[in-house]
């Protein structure tokens, strides 16, 4: 359990680092396109990779830190018996939701992997590059969810999420 | 019926507190199963909502504004805007719309933009004895004006769901951008002057020079951001990168501002909100295309326009709808769920779809500093530890404004369009 | 209705692909007298264009519109179309369309392989330049300029001639020539009317150097399924649909000639020494095709010369 809660914050900051590697392709890219008239052919693409992977591997950390955007006015008036029973239901909720995701999305990825696809784009690389973050993801949300919905039935306390935007 | 039977059930989940991102996508998959669609959707949304290209600069001009804040470019920026008009009738209101609209131009959130501006200016106006309530009002609408002054990220939500142009929106944004800046200056000046509220001191040339050399790299950051969109020399995703880089060399080796703890707090933060922003849009994805296929938009505008003639009561009906999903539903949700199913019966009645935007995120700004749900409010209420209720009952000055701000745009367009199209 | 078949397509239905589609969608309710109901998606509600080769393929939605370059990832060799200058006439294009013409067949067939059947094909038109201040003649005016691509094998071209190839999608393209984000636009010449880009640009170079080809896939595993009777309805109608957008694209390419011209735009046709230099400058695009390609590349490069 402690080696999962690692694995997750670990994903958690190598995406923050994904974020942080897009903007520094990017950046280059504009300086190479306007002064050097040499567009690169890998700044967009591998920065969207990092968009790509960097979102779906954040997902189960930001559920255990309460980051996603939720809407607190009714639960947070509940006693504290009905404010448990949602927020096992809620868990429960994200946690169907992506069993059913990991399984339709691992159906793409290996799709593409037996195929042979590629993404036909500049650089042309596998198509399951980008795909494989889907199940990925997801699988480790599956996870993540299922232990919030554990920790709340014994009752550890857990607060409340900020808001965002 | 079937309308009712899909939104009650999105009203559950959300109630209960599941994740938006999770109750939309939830309910879209739920109906997709429901109605016979292949559940492959699902993850399909997924994946090309996150290789877009456009939404690449959410995390960008997160990261930009982040490193902006933990480099205390907030504090530098309204000391500078304050010593040159502090001591105007209202001057600290003046100095707070100001800034806010410069902030506004480098950071694409109004959350940012009011918690960035209010952290200084609250207190501040406070201790010079401005009432409480008009305070918070200020703060918490001049915070909006961080999505209507270009970056935005709800135009870029709306450029990547419309498939319109961002750079369209963003240099649509500025006119009406800057005619509330007006509004509220005027509105604050002449509030200000009849309640006697306090000015500060004249400050001295020397105070002047000092704040606004200290200032001054922010501001160049902004005119860089906005200039390097507007002169085409990047796209408005290039456009956040090359601000956050430049965020990095300002707040780092120039002002010395910025620790590694700061920067990786910065991070951590936007990889957070840019996480949260596109899951919400992946999970409308999905509620969108299962809404598509049960025909909904389609009916809703084809019963528009059986119902609606003239764009005017199409418009007004909008605005009222908008305004009071607005009281509940969170600012980027309202974008999504609302776009697909108006923007074809605007286009039917003529309406431009960039226009159309720009309206939207008015709408979308009033309902930020709306009760019971608004983001705005809360950023206010847990900076200055007051109650909502006090927070609420001083924005409804300027959201008359807004409304103002509506009604002309309505009947003289080129408010927005004259800058992308006529210049 | 028996059967419904859901049909996704990027552009909006007022585009001549979505009025293709309601040809087509008119057709089959008529013949099988309502039994078979077509739905159309348009403007990307379901899918957008690069999406729609898995979707379909997937069984996701049953048929879609795709651009057939979109199948590039699966079968390199659909980029026959957009090898420089090779199929750059009307004539050329027909033979190479053709039912019973080797390239047509052969990628009808790959296609096939990817869990999806060709229906029809959409013509969309021949590539065109924009510019400002001149024709863009040869590949000396394209040195050193920025050029806006709508894929790969395009920006190989550009990258051959000397330009630099820069990715624009199509709703960013009227501000990134106003702006200059790009010196050099591509773009199918429908386009230009659609977009008013005579508003940004006033030039023109007729060069056809790529050719724009859409198809309309439906699912393999849902097409085998249907009847006879269904499956003979569903072809009579995509026959008679594909027949119809061949010829109205040239009538829909001259209007939008004459839309630019009357706009102010200038219209320039390249001379054959021209086209000669263009065809030398990206003969290492079609070196690398065949290289990727094998046999397959080899065969249609052999069949397009012949036309
Ligand atoms: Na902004
Ligand atoms: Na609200």
């Amino acid at each position: 359990m402690r080696a999962f809660s690692l694995i997750v914050t670990a994903l958690a900051m190598l995406a923050a680092l994904l974020f942080v590697l897009a903007g520094v392709m990017l950046t280059w890219e504009v300086v190479a396109r306007y002064f050097f008239v040499k567009p690169t052919i890998w700044a967009a693409e591998l920065s969207q990779l990092c968009l790509i992977w960097g979102t779906l591997i954040a997902m189960p950390w930001c559920l255990r830190e309460r980051r996603h955007i939720r809407i607190t006015a009714v639960t947070g008036v509940l006693p504290m018996a009905g404010r448990r029973i949602a927020e096992i239901f809620a868990m429960l909720a994200v946690a169907l939701f992506s069993a059913i995701v990991f399984w339709k999305g691992w159906g793409i990825f290996w799709d593409s992997v037996e195929r042979g696809r590629t993404s036909g784009t500049m650089l042309d690389l596998p198509a399951w590059v980008p795909e494989a973050a889907v199940p990925f993801g997801f699988a480790i949300l599956l996870a993540q969810a299922l232990i919030e919905a554990g920790r709340t039935l014994r009752g550890e306390i857990v607060a409340e999420g900020a808001h965002g935007e | 019926m079937i309308v009712v039977l899909i939104l009650a059930a999105l009203f559950a989940l959300l109630l209960v507190g599941v994740p938006v991102a999770f109750a939309l996508g939830g309910v879209g998959l739920g109906m997709l199963l429901a109605g016979g669609f292949s559940p492959l959707m699902a993850p399909q949304a997924m994946l090309s909502t996150l290789d877009g290209f456009i939404l690449l600069a959410v995390p960008l001009f997160l990261l930009m504004s982040n490193v902006l804040l933990k480099g205390g470019v907030g504090r530098d920026l309204f000391a500078a805007v304050q010593a040159w008009v502090g001591h105007w009738p209202g001057g600290l209101a003046v100095a707070t719309i100001v800034s806010c609209g410069i902030f506004a131009a480098i950071s694409g959130s109004s959350v940012a933009t009011a918690a960035t501006i209010g952290t200084v200016a609250i207190p501040e106006m406070l201790s010079r004895g401005y009432e409480r309530r008009f305070v918070y009002g200020l703060l918490a609408a001049g915070g909006t004006l961080g999505i209507l002054i270009p970056p935005s990220i709800p135009m870029i939500v709306y450029g990547f769901v419309a498939e319109e142009s961002v750079l369209a929106l963003f240099l649509a944004g500025v006119g009406p951008g800057a005619a509330l800046v007006c509004f509220f200056i005027v509105f604050s000046m002449g509030y200000a002057a009849w309640r006697g509220m306090g000015r500060a001191e004249v400050a001295g040339w020397a105070e002047r020079r000092r704040t606004t050399v200290r200032a001054l790299p922010s501001i160049g950051l902004a005119v860089l951001v906005i200039g390097a969109i507007y002169s085409g020399a990047a796209t408005p995703t290039e456009a956040a990168a090359i601000g956050f880089a430049a965020a990095l060399v300002i707040t780092g080796p120039l002002l010395r501002t910025l620790t590694w703890t700061g920067l990786r707090e910065a991070a951590v933060d936007a990889m957070a909100t840019t996480t949260a922003i596109l899951l919400i849009v992946a999970g409308a994805k999905i509620f969108g295309k299962a809404i598509a296929l049960y025909r909904l938009p389609q009916d809703i505008a084809g019963f528009i326009g059986q119902t609606i003639e003239s764009p005017f009561a199409f418009v007004l009906v909008v605005a009222l709808v908008l305004l009071v999903m607005g009281l509940v539903f969170e600012a980027l949700s309202m974008v999504l769920i609302m776009t697909p199913v108006l923007l074809p019966a605007a286009q039917h009645l003529g309406l431009d779809p960039i226009w159309f935007g720009v309206f939207m995120v008015i709408m979308v700004e009033c309902a930020l500093i709306t009760p019971p749900v608004g983001l705005n409010l809360y950023v206010i209420q847990s900076i200055a530890r007051v109650g909502l209720g006090e927070v609420a009952r001083g924005v409804l000055p300027f959201l008359a404004m807004m409304f103002l701000t509506v009604a002309i745009l309505y009947f003289w367009p080129d408010l927005a369009l004259y800058i992308p199209f006529r210049l | 209705a028996d059967l419904t078949a859901r049909i996704t397509l990027q552009l909006p239905l007022k585009s001549h692909l979505g009025q293709n589609l309601e040809l087509f969608k008119e057709e089959v309710e008529k013949m099988s007298n309502g039994s078979i109901a077509v739905e159309i998606y348009d403007s990307a509600q379901l899918y957008q264009d690069k999406e729609v080769p898995q979707a379909v393929g997937s069984g996701a939605i049953e048929m879609g519109v795709a651009s057939l370059t979109r199948y590039v990832g699966d079968i390199p060799a659909v980029d026959v179309f957009y090898l420089p200058f090779l199929l750059n006439s009307e004539d050329k294009v027909r033979k190479a369309v053709a039912k019973g013409s080797v390239i047509r067949d052969s990628i009808d067939e790959a296609i096939a392989g990817t869990g999806s059947t060709v229906l029809w094909w959409q013509a969309y038109g021949g590539s065109v330049f924009l510019s400002n201040g001149g024709a863009i003649k040869t590949p000396e005016d394209m040195k050193g300029k920025k050029v806006r691509v709508f894929g790969k094998t395009l920006g190989d071209f550009v990258e051959a001639a000397g330009g630099a190839p820069t990715l624009v999608s199509g709703s960013e393209q009227y501000l990134a020539y106003q702006r200059g984000t790009v010196d050099i636009g591509m773009t199918g010449v429908s386009g230009v009317q659609s977009r008013k880009l005579w508003e940004v640009m006033d030039t023109i170079t007729v060069t056809n150097n790529a050719d724009i080809e859409f198809i309309v896939v439906a699912n393999t595993e849902w097409w085998n399924g249907l009847t006879d009777e269904q499956r003979a309805i569903l072809s009579a109608a995509a026959e008679k649909a594909e027949l119809d957008v061949r010829n109205r694209m040239s009538e829909i390419e001259a209007e939008a000639f004459a839309a630019a011209k009357a706009n102010g735009m200038t219209v320039y046709e390249p001379t054959a020494d021209e086209i000669a230099a263009w065809q030398a400058a990206g003969q290492p695009v079609i070196d690398a095709y065949l290289a990727k390609t094998g046999d397959l590349g080899a065969k249609m490069v052999e069949a397009a010369k012949g036309y």
